[in-house]
Protein backbone atom coordinates (compact mmCIF):
# COMPACT_ATOMS: atom_id res chain seq x y z
CA UNK A 1 0.00 0.00 0.00
CA UNK A 2 1.36 3.58 -1.13
CA UNK A 3 2.58 5.53 1.93
CA UNK A 4 0.50 8.91 1.26
CA UNK A 5 2.40 10.54 4.25
CA UNK A 6 5.72 9.77 3.17
CA UNK A 7 4.71 12.43 -0.14
CA UNK A 8 4.01 14.95 1.81
CA UNK A 9 7.38 15.36 4.03
CA UNK A 10 10.11 18.76 3.20
CA UNK A 11 12.51 16.23 1.05
CA UNK A 12 9.81 14.63 -1.11
CA UNK A 13 7.89 17.78 -1.64
CA UNK A 14 11.54 19.42 -2.26
CA UNK A 15 12.24 16.28 -5.18
CA UNK A 16 8.77 17.35 -6.78
CA UNK A 17 9.72 20.71 -7.21
CA UNK A 18 12.69 20.46 -8.54
CA UNK A 19 11.57 17.29 -10.46
CA UNK A 20 8.62 19.87 -11.80
CA UNK A 21 11.10 21.97 -12.85
CA UNK A 22 13.58 20.23 -14.16
CA UNK A 23 11.04 18.69 -16.69
CA UNK A 24 10.06 21.89 -17.78
CA UNK A 25 13.31 22.60 -18.24
CA UNK A 26 14.35 19.15 -20.47
CA UNK A 27 11.14 19.12 -22.25
CA UNK A 28 11.28 22.49 -23.97
CA UNK A 29 14.28 21.40 -25.98
CA UNK A 30 12.23 17.99 -27.13
CA UNK A 31 9.36 20.16 -28.02
CA UNK A 32 10.90 22.74 -30.25
CA UNK A 33 12.87 20.36 -32.58
CA UNK A 34 9.40 17.57 -32.59
CA UNK A 35 7.65 20.70 -33.49
CA UNK A 36 10.12 21.78 -35.78
CA UNK A 37 10.12 18.25 -37.97
CA UNK A 38 6.51 18.27 -37.62
CA UNK A 39 5.87 21.43 -39.36
CA UNK A 40 5.28 21.64 -42.88
CA UNK A 41 4.07 18.30 -42.87
CA UNK A 42 -0.15 17.66 -43.79
CA UNK A 43 -1.83 17.80 -40.63
CA UNK A 44 -2.58 13.77 -39.97
CA UNK A 45 1.09 13.27 -40.29
CA UNK A 46 2.40 16.42 -38.14
CA UNK A 47 0.07 14.43 -35.51
CA UNK A 48 1.49 11.41 -36.03
CA UNK A 49 4.78 12.34 -36.00
CA UNK A 50 4.30 14.15 -32.75
CA UNK A 51 3.14 11.47 -31.20
CA UNK A 52 6.24 9.25 -32.65
CA UNK A 53 8.77 11.76 -31.24
CA UNK A 54 6.81 11.34 -27.83
CA UNK A 55 7.17 7.71 -27.53
CA UNK A 56 10.28 7.58 -28.53
CA UNK A 57 10.80 10.48 -26.20
CA UNK A 58 9.16 8.56 -23.45
CA UNK A 59 11.17 5.00 -24.35
CA UNK A 60 14.33 6.50 -24.20
CA UNK A 61 13.94 7.91 -21.30
CA UNK A 62 13.11 5.22 -19.35
CA UNK A 63 15.36 3.15 -20.74
CA UNK A 64 17.89 5.70 -20.19
CA UNK A 65 16.91 6.25 -16.95
CA UNK A 66 17.79 2.44 -16.29
CA UNK A 67 21.30 2.10 -17.30
CA UNK A 68 21.89 5.73 -16.07
CA UNK A 69 24.91 4.89 -13.79
CA UNK A 70 26.67 2.71 -16.94
CA UNK A 71 26.32 6.02 -19.32
CA UNK A 72 27.58 8.64 -16.69
CA UNK A 73 31.07 6.30 -17.23
CA UNK A 74 31.39 6.38 -21.03
CA UNK A 75 33.39 9.44 -21.56
CA UNK A 76 32.42 11.14 -24.78
CA UNK A 77 28.63 10.06 -25.12
CA UNK A 78 27.50 14.30 -24.87
CA UNK A 79 29.55 15.25 -27.33
CA UNK A 80 28.62 12.20 -29.70
CA UNK A 81 25.12 13.41 -28.72
CA UNK A 82 26.00 17.03 -29.73
CA UNK A 83 27.21 16.11 -32.94
CA UNK A 84 24.39 14.21 -33.88
CA UNK A 85 22.23 16.70 -32.89
CA UNK A 86 24.74 19.55 -35.28
CA UNK A 87 23.73 16.93 -38.27
CA UNK A 88 19.93 17.17 -37.76
CA UNK A 89 20.43 21.07 -37.42
CA UNK A 90 22.31 20.66 -41.07
CA UNK A 91 18.90 18.27 -42.42
CA UNK A 92 16.52 21.16 -41.12
CA UNK A 93 18.71 23.85 -42.07
CA UNK A 94 18.75 22.54 -45.80
CA UNK A 95 15.27 21.95 -45.50
CA UNK A 96 14.33 25.76 -44.89
CA UNK A 97 16.79 26.67 -47.18
CA UNK A 98 15.16 24.87 -49.91
CA UNK A 99 11.64 25.33 -48.47
CA UNK A 100 12.52 29.18 -49.14
CA UNK A 101 13.23 28.65 -53.01
CA UNK A 102 10.53 27.12 -53.64
CA UNK A 103 8.07 29.63 -53.40
CA UNK A 104 6.41 31.29 -50.37
CA UNK A 105 2.61 29.84 -51.34
CA UNK A 106 3.07 27.01 -49.93
CA UNK A 107 3.94 28.06 -46.30
CA UNK A 108 0.59 30.41 -45.99
CA UNK A 109 -2.07 27.46 -45.60
CA UNK A 110 -3.63 27.70 -41.98
CA UNK A 111 -2.66 25.96 -38.97
CA UNK A 112 -4.59 22.78 -39.56
CA UNK A 113 -2.17 22.78 -42.64
CA UNK A 114 -4.09 22.99 -45.84
CA UNK A 115 -1.52 24.33 -47.65
CA UNK A 116 0.79 21.26 -46.75
CA UNK A 117 -1.20 18.98 -48.04
CA UNK A 118 -0.83 20.59 -51.31
CA UNK A 119 2.99 20.59 -51.60
CA UNK A 120 4.20 18.90 -48.71
CA UNK A 121 7.99 19.65 -48.35
CA UNK A 122 8.95 16.71 -46.63
CA UNK A 123 7.66 13.31 -45.70
CA UNK A 124 6.42 11.49 -42.99
CA UNK A 125 10.10 9.33 -42.26
CA UNK A 126 12.30 12.40 -42.91
CA UNK A 127 10.35 14.14 -39.98
CA UNK A 128 10.31 10.70 -38.06
CA UNK A 129 14.36 10.35 -38.40
CA UNK A 130 15.08 13.89 -37.54
CA UNK A 131 12.46 13.52 -34.69
CA UNK A 132 13.96 10.17 -33.57
CA UNK A 133 17.64 11.10 -33.72
CA UNK A 134 16.83 14.51 -31.98
CA UNK A 135 15.39 12.33 -29.00
CA UNK A 136 18.32 10.25 -28.71
CA UNK A 137 20.63 12.79 -28.14
CA UNK A 138 18.82 15.18 -25.64
CA UNK A 139 16.95 12.35 -24.33
CA UNK A 140 20.37 11.18 -22.62
CA UNK A 141 21.39 14.62 -21.59
CA UNK A 142 17.90 15.11 -19.60
CA UNK A 143 17.93 11.45 -18.03
CA UNK A 144 21.06 12.55 -16.00
CA UNK A 145 20.02 16.14 -14.74
CA UNK A 146 16.60 14.39 -13.36
CA UNK A 147 17.53 11.16 -12.36
CA UNK A 148 20.45 13.06 -10.18
CA UNK A 149 17.69 15.03 -8.55
CA UNK A 150 15.27 12.33 -7.82
CA UNK A 151 17.00 9.29 -7.25
CA UNK A 152 15.72 8.70 -3.93
CA UNK A 153 12.38 9.64 -5.14
CA UNK A 154 10.57 7.74 -7.79
CA UNK A 155 7.12 8.93 -7.11
CA UNK A 156 8.76 12.85 -8.37
CA UNK A 157 10.65 10.62 -10.97
CA UNK A 158 7.27 8.63 -12.68
CA UNK A 159 5.39 12.01 -12.28
CA UNK A 160 7.91 13.88 -13.57
CA UNK A 161 8.32 11.95 -16.18
CA UNK A 162 4.51 12.14 -17.05
CA UNK A 163 4.21 15.79 -17.07
CA UNK A 164 7.07 16.05 -19.86
CA UNK A 165 4.89 13.34 -21.47
CA UNK A 166 2.02 15.98 -21.44
CA UNK A 167 4.16 19.27 -22.02
CA UNK A 168 5.82 17.69 -24.94
CA UNK A 169 2.88 17.01 -26.76
CA UNK A 170 0.74 19.74 -25.21
CA UNK A 171 4.34 22.55 -26.65
CA UNK A 172 5.29 20.12 -29.54
CA UNK A 173 1.82 20.58 -31.57
CA UNK A 174 1.47 24.70 -30.80
CA UNK A 175 4.71 25.09 -32.12
CA UNK A 176 4.33 22.92 -35.06
CA UNK A 177 1.38 24.70 -35.96
CA UNK A 178 2.94 28.04 -35.59
CA UNK A 179 5.78 27.05 -37.82
CA UNK A 180 3.39 25.69 -40.11
CA UNK A 181 1.72 29.35 -40.74
CA UNK A 182 4.68 31.50 -40.12
CA UNK A 183 7.65 29.85 -41.69
CA UNK A 184 10.75 32.36 -41.35
CA UNK A 185 10.10 31.70 -37.09
CA UNK A 186 11.46 28.27 -37.89
CA UNK A 187 14.78 29.90 -38.22
CA UNK A 188 14.35 30.89 -34.49
CA UNK A 189 13.86 27.30 -33.69
CA UNK A 190 16.68 26.30 -35.18
CA UNK A 191 18.86 28.63 -33.43
CA UNK A 192 17.29 27.43 -30.33
CA UNK A 193 18.49 23.50 -31.37
CA UNK A 194 21.66 24.81 -32.83
CA UNK A 195 22.22 26.17 -29.17
CA UNK A 196 21.06 22.77 -27.02
CA UNK A 197 23.75 21.13 -30.17
CA UNK A 198 26.59 23.55 -29.56
CA UNK A 199 26.20 23.34 -25.55
CA UNK A 200 26.17 19.87 -25.60
CA UNK A 201 29.49 19.51 -27.70
CA UNK A 202 31.48 22.02 -25.41
CA UNK A 203 30.62 19.91 -22.17
CA UNK A 204 31.00 17.10 -23.84
CA UNK A 205 34.21 18.27 -25.13
CA UNK A 206 35.29 19.58 -21.45
CA UNK A 207 34.35 16.43 -20.16
CA UNK A 208 36.93 14.09 -22.65
CA UNK A 209 39.87 16.96 -21.86
CA UNK A 210 39.23 16.22 -18.55
CA UNK A 211 39.61 12.61 -18.74
CA UNK A 212 42.15 13.06 -21.12
CA UNK A 213 44.29 14.45 -18.42
CA UNK A 214 43.39 12.85 -15.63
CA UNK A 215 43.32 9.08 -16.72
CA UNK B 1 -3.22 43.26 -30.29
CA UNK B 2 -0.45 45.31 -29.20
CA UNK B 3 -1.56 45.59 -25.71
CA UNK B 4 -0.94 41.37 -25.18
CA UNK B 5 2.63 42.49 -26.94
CA UNK B 6 2.78 45.72 -23.93
CA UNK B 7 1.36 43.48 -21.06
CA UNK B 8 4.24 40.97 -21.95
CA UNK B 9 7.44 43.24 -22.06
CA UNK B 10 6.01 44.92 -18.88
CA UNK B 11 5.54 41.22 -17.43
CA UNK B 12 9.54 40.52 -18.62
CA UNK B 13 10.59 44.22 -16.97
CA UNK B 14 8.81 43.61 -13.74
CA UNK B 15 10.50 40.02 -13.73
CA UNK B 16 13.91 41.16 -14.95
CA UNK B 17 13.51 43.65 -11.97
CA UNK B 18 11.53 41.81 -8.90
CA UNK B 19 13.40 38.09 -9.23
CA UNK B 20 16.75 37.09 -8.83
CA UNK B 21 19.29 37.15 -11.43
CA UNK B 22 19.38 32.88 -12.13
CA UNK B 23 16.06 32.86 -11.94
CA UNK B 24 14.77 35.85 -14.31
CA UNK B 25 14.87 32.69 -17.43
CA UNK B 26 12.80 30.03 -15.61
CA UNK B 27 10.30 32.38 -14.14
CA UNK B 28 9.71 33.64 -17.90
CA UNK B 29 9.60 30.02 -18.77
CA UNK B 30 6.96 29.57 -16.46
CA UNK B 31 5.72 32.34 -17.03
CA UNK B 32 5.20 32.29 -21.08
CA UNK B 33 4.05 28.49 -20.85
CA UNK B 34 1.20 29.23 -18.68
CA UNK B 35 0.04 32.04 -20.64
CA UNK B 36 0.61 30.01 -23.65
CA UNK B 37 -2.10 27.69 -21.97
CA UNK B 38 -4.53 30.21 -20.66
CA UNK B 39 -4.52 31.72 -24.43
CA UNK B 40 -5.02 28.33 -25.81
CA UNK B 41 -7.78 27.26 -23.43
CA UNK B 42 -9.09 30.53 -24.43
CA UNK B 43 -8.52 30.71 -28.40
CA UNK B 44 -10.44 26.66 -28.30
CA UNK B 45 -13.64 28.32 -26.42
CA UNK B 46 -14.09 31.40 -28.30
CA UNK B 47 -14.17 31.03 -32.24
CA UNK B 48 -13.58 35.22 -32.03
CA UNK B 49 -10.06 34.52 -31.31
CA UNK B 50 -9.31 31.30 -32.90
CA UNK B 51 -10.81 33.20 -35.69
CA UNK B 52 -8.58 36.77 -35.79
CA UNK B 53 -6.74 37.61 -39.12
CA UNK B 54 -3.62 37.64 -39.15
CA UNK B 55 -2.72 36.67 -36.01
CA UNK B 56 -5.25 34.32 -34.20
CA UNK B 57 -5.26 32.93 -30.50
CA UNK B 58 -3.25 29.95 -32.01
CA UNK B 59 -0.96 31.61 -33.39
CA UNK B 60 -0.05 33.59 -29.83
CA UNK B 61 -0.07 30.09 -27.50
CA UNK B 62 2.34 28.89 -30.28
CA UNK B 63 4.38 31.90 -30.38
CA UNK B 64 4.66 31.99 -25.79
CA UNK B 65 4.95 28.31 -26.00
CA UNK B 66 8.20 28.84 -28.66
CA UNK B 67 9.51 31.93 -26.31
CA UNK B 68 8.88 29.22 -22.89
CA UNK B 69 10.45 26.67 -24.17
CA UNK B 70 13.55 29.05 -25.91
CA UNK B 71 13.94 30.83 -22.10
CA UNK B 72 13.83 27.15 -20.32
CA UNK B 73 16.57 25.92 -22.83
CA UNK B 74 18.79 29.02 -21.95
CA UNK B 75 17.91 29.13 -18.51
CA UNK B 76 20.42 27.11 -15.86
CA UNK B 77 19.35 24.46 -14.14
CA UNK B 78 21.73 24.06 -11.35
CA UNK B 79 20.03 27.91 -9.63
CA UNK B 80 16.68 25.81 -9.99
CA UNK B 81 17.90 23.18 -8.17
CA UNK B 82 19.45 25.28 -5.31
CA UNK B 83 16.40 27.20 -5.27
CA UNK B 84 14.13 23.77 -4.31
CA UNK B 85 16.66 22.18 -1.91
CA UNK B 86 15.24 22.38 1.66
CA UNK B 87 17.49 25.03 3.65
CA UNK B 88 19.89 23.07 5.50
CA UNK B 89 21.21 20.99 1.93
CA UNK B 90 21.13 24.71 0.39
CA UNK B 91 25.26 25.77 -0.50
CA UNK B 92 26.82 28.33 1.60
CA UNK B 93 28.32 30.32 -1.57
CA UNK B 94 24.89 30.46 -3.20
CA UNK B 95 23.01 31.66 0.48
Amino acid sequence: MVDFAHLFTPESLSAFAQVIMIDLVLAGDNAVVIGLAAAGLPLDQRRKAIIVGIIAATVLRIGFAGVAIQLLQIVGLLFAGGVLLLWVCWKMWRELRSGGHEGEGMFNGDVNGAAATAAPRKTFAQAAWQILIADVSMSLDNVLAVAGAARDHPTALIFGLGLSILLMGVAANFIAGLLTKHRWIAYVGLAIILYVAGDMIVRGALEIRAEAFTG
Amino acid sequence: MPWLAIAFMAGLAITVVLVPQALVLPVVSVAALASAAIIAVTAYVSPRLATLRPINGWDIAGALTLIGCAAAIFGEIEPLVEYFKPAPERSPSRG
